[in-house]
């Protein structure tokens, strides 16, 4: 009696379970789960040819523009010293060497940006100070503290202003 | 399936960052930036500004600027821009907008999955909102993790021994130390601290305050007034901080700086680091008193802390490092870009999430749990889920049935409480075990799980020291959703499965008693009387027959009834052997051993029995 109660527990356990053959059946998922990985990579790296095709191309130009930025503080204290020294050939001197530096910017295609009364934009300038002018109209550049630079159509610094109203 | 971006959504800068190819990447913005300041403004004629822009026009425009809106995140403040009312979510999910449009740009698809950062200290309505700011932002936000989490993900501290890590994060404008508990994949968070208002921007005050001081001793001037001088002086400033992080001395150098009746004046300052060290003091000191906080609310000393991770990138201050070398008696770890460490963590998180990076904290457990099915269809557990692999337990068993010469170990997978609603990995017999009564041998079942997740299961008969073994591969190949299903599943049927065991249990306990009784009165013999006997074997036949119903309760207080009876028998055999110093051997047998203390459970019975 005892042990027919255990021979019908056993054929119900038994029933419930799966054979053991289904089990190499659940390894497709990992096949598939490696090829998914596989393209994506695949398309990963594809994408990471395009970007560096594009960043060697900007290569040269960001070199320039680091090379050009770091010079360019030497290109405003030249300036500073036209305004500071007095009218004389000390100055023309100053005014000869800046006219010099300038040129040899432009010639890298380096243009500077702002000028007062040019209308205040801050995708090219740089506001750091505010002031209240009823002479000067909306939004606009009433000095520009330190001169903005592009080499061609990126900017290498922009202009620090003071803009009004 | 698209990309999972991390993003560190900061106070005063934001960062995002991508897995690429199993490596994290910081994503440069448009303007090159690879951190986006977390400014938001709006035009006069209603154009909106994120980042860069927006922070050089903030000046000009200061009513429609928004800076620092994480402060407000959670709270019901409203911002209004031109009569429309922003709350700190929508603001925020600008700010992310930015962040996914450059990351799209950057990757060339479409972005719409992220894991964004939080500092540890955020409560849940905090926490909420930067979920809600990703959600309006059009990012499905798959998890908020702690900063100093993310942190410890970037220099991969998950990935070595249990330890405690402090993470110390300055950054421009706040400061915020966390001691985290690191092990077995997870994250606590033991204590945090810090400052609000502390940052990089008062160290660049502080050279700012000396070099006009400086100038003042000099020239007589007070350029304080002079607000073109301390634009320049303010970049300089900063320009100086930087350089001293790598130098030991650095020349502050602005000509033309004003002038006076005399003529132009120029600032020229030799700035030793020493004399920036001793400038700042006080900051860096006011960083150690939240840091000691922290510490004391962990409860840890100095030498407890394992590792420091430096965060933010003011922590690159060389004077910084070295008050916590002192403090800690430990070099803090270096190498990871201060400023981008806890994008990258976030991304890393978001490649765990997405399968990219794989063998890493949240995929080293067992999903599910592992165990083998007892008498009465039991399923018993022998590795629990979320246990850390690899992991090695054994168990030993035994034998249902008298005689019993061979063992079925039938694995399964799941958390039910009967073996026939788990999934079967597989079975395997142990035969050749010498006849003997039951519940004598010792089989011992072994679980072993290596690190890429694969089940050796071996059973050894510590008696004849036979083994048998099986290696199931099966065992990680669950889906999430199978995954997800059992463990619901789990939670739904606990209650019934409860009862159902305890049925198996009751019964188990019921044929066990018979059979222990049984066979005490045999071995007893002549030695009591038919009549002592009589209310025991009465009860046998009794229970036999309750045990044929459906009738639990009956069936467990008959056997309750039969133990009763038993003892009283027992101690009768007890007393009378008790004048030659033995206690009877089956006394002891008798002993119904359902206490639940010992390690001993029966094996269902096996076909060849």
């Amino acid at each position: 009696m005892k042990d027919k109660k255990k021979q019908t527990q056993e054929e119900t356990v038994e029933e419930t379970v799966q054979p053991v053959e289904d089990i190499p059946e659940e390894k497709a998922p990992v096949t598939d789960e490696w090829h998914d990985r596989f393209i994506r990579l695949a398309a990963d790296f594809d994408n990471f040819k395009k970007r560096s095709k594009a960043e060697k191309d900007a290569v040269y130009s960001n070199a320039v523009a680091d090379a050009v930025s770091t010079l360019l503080p030497i290109l405003d204290n030249l300036e500073r010293a036209v305004l500071a020294v007095e009218e004389g050939p000390q100055r023309d001197g100053v005014k000869m060497v800046l006219d010099q530096a300038l040129k040899a910017f432009e010639s890298m295609n380096v243009t500077p940006v702002g000028e007062a009364g040019d209308p205040f934009d801050p995708q090219i300038h740089n506001a750091v100070m505010h002031v209240d002018d009823e002479s000067l109209g909306e939004n606009t550049i009433a000095e520009v503290l330190q001169r903005g630079y592009r080499l061609g159509e990126k900017v290498v610094r922009h202009a620090m202003v003071k803009v009004a109203n | 399936m698209s990309k999972i971006i991390g993003i560190d959504l900061g106070t005063t800068n934001s960062c995002v960052a991508i897995m690429e190819g199993g490596e994290p990447v910081v994503i440069a913005n448009a303007e090159g930036g690879r951190t986006t300041p977390s400014v938001v403004a709006f035009s006069k004629s209603g154009e909106r500004m994120v980042g860069q822009v927006a922070k050089r026009q903030a000046i000009t425009n200061p009513d429609r600027t928004i800076i620092s809106i994480k402060r407000d995140m959670g709270t019901n403040k409203k911002v209004n821009i031109d009569g429309t009312e922003y709350t700190p979510e929508m603001i925020s999910a600008m700010t992310l907008q930015k962040l996914k449009a450059d990351a799209e740009a950057y990757l060339g698809e479409k972005v719409s999955q992220a894991v964004i950062t939080v500092p540890a200290y955020f409560n849940d309505s905090q926490r909420q909102a930067t979920k809600n700011a990703g959600t309006i932002a059009g990012l499905e936000v798959l998890r908020i993790i702690n900063e100093p989490t993310a942190a410890a993900l970037a220099y991969g501290v998950d990935k070595e021994s249990s330890q405690k890590v402090m993470v110390y994060d300055l950054g421009g404008g706040t400061f915020d130390v966390s001691i985290l508990d690191i092990g077995d994949g997870v994250f606590e968070v033991l204590a945090t601290n810090g400052n609000t208002r502390l940052g990089g921007d008062d160290f660049d005050k502080k050279i700012m305050d000396y070099l006009v001081a400086e100038f003042k001793k000099e020239n007589g001037l007070d350029l304080t007034n002079d607000k073109m001088a301390m634009q320049r002086l303010q970049e300089a400033a900063e320009k100086a901080k930087i350089e001293l992080s790598g130098m030991t001395s650095t020349n502050v150098n602005l000509p033309y700086i004003t002038a006076d009746a005399t003529g132009p004046k120029h600032l020229d300052v030799t700035l030793t680091r020493a004399k920036f060290n001793e400038l700042t003091a006080d900051l860096v000191e006011n960083t150690m008193i939240p840091t000691k906080k922290a510490l004391n609310d962990a409860g840890l000393s100095p030498a407890q802390i394992d590792k420091v991770l430096l965060v933010g990138g003011s922590s690159r201050i060389p004077a910084v490092q070295e008050r916590l070398k002192d403090f800690l008696g430990k070099e803090p770890h270096k190498g990871i870009n201060p400023d981008e460490c806890v994008a990258i963590g976030a991304a890393i998180q978001g490649g765990i999430l997405g399968g990219d990076v794989q063998g890493l904290v949240l995929l080293d457990v067992t999903p599910l749990s592992l165990g083998v099915e007892t008498y009465g269809g039991i399923a018993t557990k022998l590795i629990e889920r979320n246990t850390t692999i690899p992991v090695k337990k054994s168990q030993i068993f035994t034998t249902a049935a008298d005689n019993q010469t061979s063992v079925e170990v039938h694995v399964i997978q799941g958390e039910r409480e009967m073996a026939a609603d788990n999934k079967s990995l597989g079975r395997f017999h142990l035969d050749g075990i010498p006849a003997a009564p039951k519940q004598v041998p010792q089989i011992e079942v072994s679980f072993d799980i290596d690190a890429n997740g694969i089940v050796n299961v071996s059973a050894k008969d510590l008696g004849t020291g036979k083994e048998q073994k099986i290696t199931i591969t099966a065992s990680t190949n669950m889906s999430k959703e199978e995954i997800d299903k059992a463990v619901a599943d789990a939670e739904k049927f606990a209650e019934e499965d409860k009862k159902r065991r305890e049925e198996v249990e009751i019964r188990n306990n019921a044929d066990q008693m018979i059979y222990q009784c049984e066979k005490s009165m045999n071995d007893m013999g002549d030695k009591l009387s038919a009549e002592d006997k009589a209310p025991v074997t009465e009860q046998i036949e009794k229970l036999k027959e309750t045990v044929k119903g459906n009738d639990t309760a009956a069936i467990k207080a008959d056997t309750e009834e039969l133990q009763q009876r038993f003892y009283k028998i027992a101690e009768k055999i007890y007393a009378q052997q008790q004048p030659q110093g033995n206690v009877a051997p089956d006394a002891e047998a008798a002993q119904p051993n359902n206490d639940g203390t010992v390690n001993v459970d029966d094996f269902k019975v096996d076909d060849n029995d």
